[in-house]
């Protein structure tokens, strides 16, 4: 059933990209994978998924808590894998409180910072938390993270912020968002595909690093800045290409880029390709937007809606916007679903990939009409390698800071903080013993 | 010693403005206007105005100052519900407050910070540097914008995945250019590259001149040439070798960036006058987003650029030649936004979807050739807000309901009637201001305020609801329109809304696709209206007379846009006058477009650079 679902969907992309793309590429590279080597033995993986513009609450927390919770409608869709999922209520994020609209939220949910208020200049955020564990985790994979989205980022400064806050959610450094892929095709490109490279690369690139210590020292210092961002993305070119020249090159499809205008089809192939990315042990961190802040995606697509994301979210309580409203939310739940349930069938150690995985789903708002950044929606799937309890309805006490949750995924990939930003403890509620 | 008079363009203007001081001229308006909710006793918003008792206390406050200016200068402020404020007196408030906050030194050069080539300047680059096209949207990940622009240092970030894509990239180039025995014998100045380790480096500081936008030093050469030797000694063959050694110049800073360094022995914290080369990269990637040409090599390389007749006669040159068709495509398509039309989706049948589609592209031609137009034939840049003529198409034409044009060739038509003219009329912006479903006077006028003149109205609070995404009339049985009504009555929404949505009521005749509509579902289409400031107008024809009365807040408004666009760096206080003397320029010579572009090149923020 559920591949059958897939071929369609692919097929639906072939349509949608036109006559560029003559293969099914994913599955074309299948067999492939094996000859990547197996990963090694279960290490554990974290995926953060973001959700624009936020849920009718109404029809989102479950009524009931514990383990035999019922679910609501809008996480009706996790029932097939109810078993593997925590949904948490109760969390906030406090310094994303400030300000208006939807940029301080979406940016601030995985760095628990508050953003500088800029169209542009000195922008300012925290490292987010995925990107705090591709430090310590992506030493040893061959992307030390994986970003993905599906909204290239507007040019417009809105409500005094840049957009580059609302089109991102990791952040490499307080100072630097990193950028997220849009095209499925590149980004399997960049995951899978020899990175094409002369016998002299690693000399070429000791000479333009050189060039760029000399720069550093002639440059004022917002300057030197970018030289170290350049520096630093220098450094990390070096490690693919010394980590290639070690493996086999795997032989696949050349490129042919494709960029599907089905959204569904879109997220789709996105979350496979983290799921993809997971499994052949490319990467180990991952973070994916469904949509940027704010994002207007028209969601007609879906029976019975007939409009854009963001202005269904601004609801007014009129019931017919709030049921349209409901089915985008339901919408996003069922593809966090799907991607679980592919996660559980692939074997990984000694279980499955999803019980060595935490794949954290939120959005940085609760009621989207109101812009209310209480009791945030969140889910967290996955078994962490059996520390996650999951199954149940944990009601948390109001206003836990949501970067407790953060530090407790922290522990659980071993990295050693004692603190994330402003959390004053870890979920203890969720894990085991 | 702090001066209280207040010298507006005076010497630049030749109109005779008069000086303002703080205590005799502004402070009476602002008594009258402001104080009454913004004073001592009562400050609305955490908003004080009265306890500034002089200009310097003014200037100690410029967050709070600067936000008035702008909320005075739009109309926002005083709101509907308080007495009016007279135009003279807001006029000379905007006057007076502007320069006030500018402050009365010498004008700045500011800090840009260093600028990347963006993605279609890298590709752009590339093809005059390796006569290699490249899809520069296929090859590189899109640049961050910040102030509505591209190429903007701040937000131009580096990141692993540029790095490897620009190395990639760089290979794919380096196998077209290897592979093809023209561009090789250009690159390397021979058939083959030379047998003689010396003129190996001749040939590699040749190249990296040109790709480094300036001499090459001994030492970087040096390098290089180690690299080149190396590999043969390594048992790569020359070819290869050089190979490696381009490689290296195309990853390098020195190339990916536009480096613009204080000069030795400068000191910290001082402006310094850009260098020829550095002017030189500055001027191209302005003018034509590319890197100079051999003739703007030339002229830094003899020294000779920094001479203003010098530098008028190459922006003269510039202009004139078809790469200048990038201010059209870089610059006019960022500000006016009508670059995000080839990926406008219209969702429904209702809009004829199918044709629409294909008209994308001829509606941002449209909109682009104007604006060349303008640049190319020197026309006031005030046709963007009125005008007589469109560039259209057959097809286009058919859609715009006009008779008499031929053909698929964009061609320069003469409107048959005043429904259409200057921006306004064009399906570029008329649908990029549009929600898929329906049209939004809000956002439409919205656009108007910020993009055309530059006074963007403050943000919505967060309650404020939004309207429905579709234009039928709801089950409570009110029009969009009505509902928009509805909407200004709430008072904490109407100071705002009154000044927005006038703007976009009047362009309801065109619906989202930028077609004209005389009836929506079976009614009327009203788009009669009364601005804020009282007057009263009706559909397109008038809200473009008004604008007209609008054109120096236009022109002052396009000339800051590419100031920020030329020299990489929002605008700060301190520009004003700078802005002011550009726009001085500008309507002494009836708001010529390249009067503007050359005040910007000429300008002293242009010419100069800052930094700690």
């Amino acid at each position: 059933m559920t591949d059958r679902f897939r071929q369609i969907t692919r097929r639906t992309v072939l349509r949608g990209a036109g006559a560029t793309l003559t293969l099914p590429w994913l599955a074309a590279m299948t067999p492939d994978l094996d000859r990547l080597g197996a990963a090694p033995p279960a290490p554990l993986r974290l995926a953060c998924l973001f959700m624009p513009n936020g849920v009718l609450p109404s029809h989102w927390t479950p009524k009931s808590d514990g383990g035999n919770y019922t679910l609501s409608p809008s996480l009706e869709p996790l029932a097939p894998v109810k078993q593997h999922v925590l949904v948490l209520t109760g969390m906030r994020n406090k310094k994303s409180h400030f300000g208006e609209g939807h940029y301080t939220k979406t940016a601030a949910l995985l760095t628990g910072e508050a953003i500088r208020k800029t169209g542009g200049t000195n922008l300012r955020n925290a490292v987010s938390v995925d990107q705090l564990a591709a430090r310590h985790v992506g030493e040893t994979t061959r992307l030390a993270s994986l970003e993905l989205g599906i909204d290239p980022v507007r040019p417009v400064v809105d409500m005094g912020f840049s957009t580059v806050y609302g089109g991102h959610v990791s952040w490499r450094t307080p100072t630097t968002p990193a950028p997220k892929e849009i095209d499925p095709r590149r980004a399997f490109d960049r995951l899978f595909r020899t990175l094409r490279t002369g016998s002299a690369d690693l000399s070429v690139l000791d000479l333009v690093r050189e060039d760029a210590r000399r720069l550093r020292r002639k440059v004022g210092q917002a300057d030197r800045n970018k030289l170290d961002e350049y520096l630093e993305s220098v450094r990390a070119l070096e490690r693919r290409v010394e980590a290639w020249t070690k493996r086999r090159p795997v032989g696949l499809p050349p490129a042919s880029p494709t960029s599907p205008n089905d959204h569904a089809a879109h997220v789709d192939l996105m979350l496979d390709l983290i799921v993809t990315a997971f499994r052949s042990g490319a990467t180990r961190i991952a973070s994916f937007m469904f949509g940027n802040a704010v994002s207007g995606k028209g969601f007609s697509f879906l029976d019975g809606v007939n409009g854009g994301h963001h202005h269904l979210s601004h609801h007014q309580n009129k019931p017919d916007l709030k049921r349209q409203y409901q089915l985008i939310n339901r919408w996003h739940v069922a593809q966090v679903a799907k991607m679980l349930q592919r996660m559980r069938e692939i074997p990984d150690g000694d279980g499955t990939l999803l019980d060595h995985s935490m794949v954290f789903f939120a959005s940085g708002l609760r009621d989207g009409n109101r812009h209310d950044p209480n009791n945030l929606p969140v889910l967290l799937g996955g078994g962490a390698g059996g520390r996650l309890v999951g199954g149940r309805h944990v009601k948390l006490r109001m206003h836990t800071p949501l970067c407790n949750l953060h530090l407790t995924m922290l522990r659980c990939l071993d990295v050693p903080v004692e603190s994330f930003g402003d959390s004053r403890g870890i979920v203890k509620e969720i894990l085991r013993g | 010693m702090m001066r209280l008079v207040v010298i507006v363009g005076l010497l630049a203007s030749g109109v005779a403005a008069q000086p303002l001081t703080f205590s005799d001229d502004l402070r009476p308006i602002l008594a009258g206007a402001c104080f009454g909710c913004h004073g001592k006793r009562e400050h609305e918003g955490g908003i004080d105005l009265e306890s500034a008792a002089s200009a310097q206390d003014l200037r100690g406050d410029p967050e709070t100052w600067s936000r008035a200016l702008a909320r005075v200068d739009g109309g926002f402020m005083p709101p509907a519900s308080a007495p009016a404020l007279h135009d003279q007196d807001r006029a000379d408030l905007v006057r007076g407050l502007r320069h006030l906050l500018a402050g009365e030194g010498k004008p700045r050069a500011g800090t840009p910070t260093l600028r990347r080539l963006g993605r279609f300047e890298y590709a752009r680059t590339i093809r005059a540097l390796l006569g290699t096209p490249v899809d520069a949207r296929r090859a590189l990940p899109p640049d961050a914008k910040g102030y509505g622009f591209d190429n903007m240092g701040d937000t131009m970030f580096v990141s692993p995945l540029l790095m490897e894509r620009y190395a990639e990239v760089t290979e794919q180039l380096l196998d077209e250019v290897f592979s093809d025995e023209k561009r090789r014998a250009a690159l390397l100045g021979a058939d083959s590259p030379p047998d003689d380790p010396d003129e190996r480096a001749a040939v590699l500081r040749r190249f990296m001149s040109r790709a480094f936008r300036r001499p090459a030093s001994d030492e970087e050469v040096a390098g290089r040439s180690e690299l080149v030797e190396t590999a043969r000694r390594g048992g790569d063959d020359t070819t290869e070798a050089m190979r490696a050694g381009v490689k290296s110049v195309l990853l390098s800073p020195n190339f990916i960036f536009r480096v613009e360094s204080r000069p030795d022995g400068h000191p910290a914290g001082e402006d310094w006058p850009l260098d020829d080369w550095a002017l030189a990269t500055r001027l191209s990637y302005f003018l034509w987003s590319t890197m100079p040409d051999a003739r703007l090599f030339a002229l830094a390389r003899d020294g000779k650029l920094r001479e203003e007749s010098a530098l008028v006669a190459e922006v003269t040159r510039m202009l004139d030649d078809p790469q200048s068709r990038a201010l059209a495509d870089r610059f006019a398509a960022q500000w006016l936004g009508f670059d995000a039309i080839k990926t406008k989706s219209v969702e429904v049948w209702r809009f004829k979807k199918n044709r629409f589609h294909q008209l994308r592209g001829v509606m941002y031609e449209e909109a682009a050739r104007a604006f060349d137009d303008l640049v190319r034939r020197d026309r006031p840049a005030t046709l963007l807000l009125d005008s007589d003529e469109t560039w259209l198409n057959a097809g286009l034409a058919k859609h715009y309901g006009i008779a008499g044009v031929k053909g698929q060739q964009m061609q320069l038509a003469k409107l048959p009637d005043r429904r259409r003219g200057g921006v306004l009329g064009m399906g570029a912006i008329l649908s990029t201001t549009s929600s898929d479903l329906r049209t939004s006077p809000t956002v439409r006028g919205k656009w108007v305020l910020e993009t055309l003149l530059g006074t963007p109205p403050p943000p919505p609070p967060p309650n404020a609801g939004a309207l429905p995404a579709d234009d039928k009339p709801g089950k409570d049985g009110l029009t969009l329109r009505a509902q928009l009504e509805q909407h200004r009555k709430d008072k904490k929404c109407a100071a705002c809304h009154a000044q927005i949505d006038p703007l976009g009521i009047a362009l309801e005749n065109f619906d989202p696709t930028g077609q004209w509509r005389d009836k929506l579902h079976g009614a009327p289409v009203e788009s009669s209206t009364v601005l804020a400031n009282g007057r009263k107008i009706a559909g397109p024809e008038e809200l473009r007379g008004w604008l007209v009365t609008q054109k120096d807040r236009f022109t002052r408004n396009l000339i800051e846009r590419l100031l920020t666009y030329a020299i990489g760096r929002p605008l700060a206080l301190y520009d004003a006058p700078v802005v002011d003397s550009i726009h001085a320029r500008a309507v002494a010579s009836g708001y010529r477009m390249r009067v503007l572009i050359e005040g910007v090149v000429l300008s002293y923020p242009f010419l100069h650079r800052g930094g700690p």
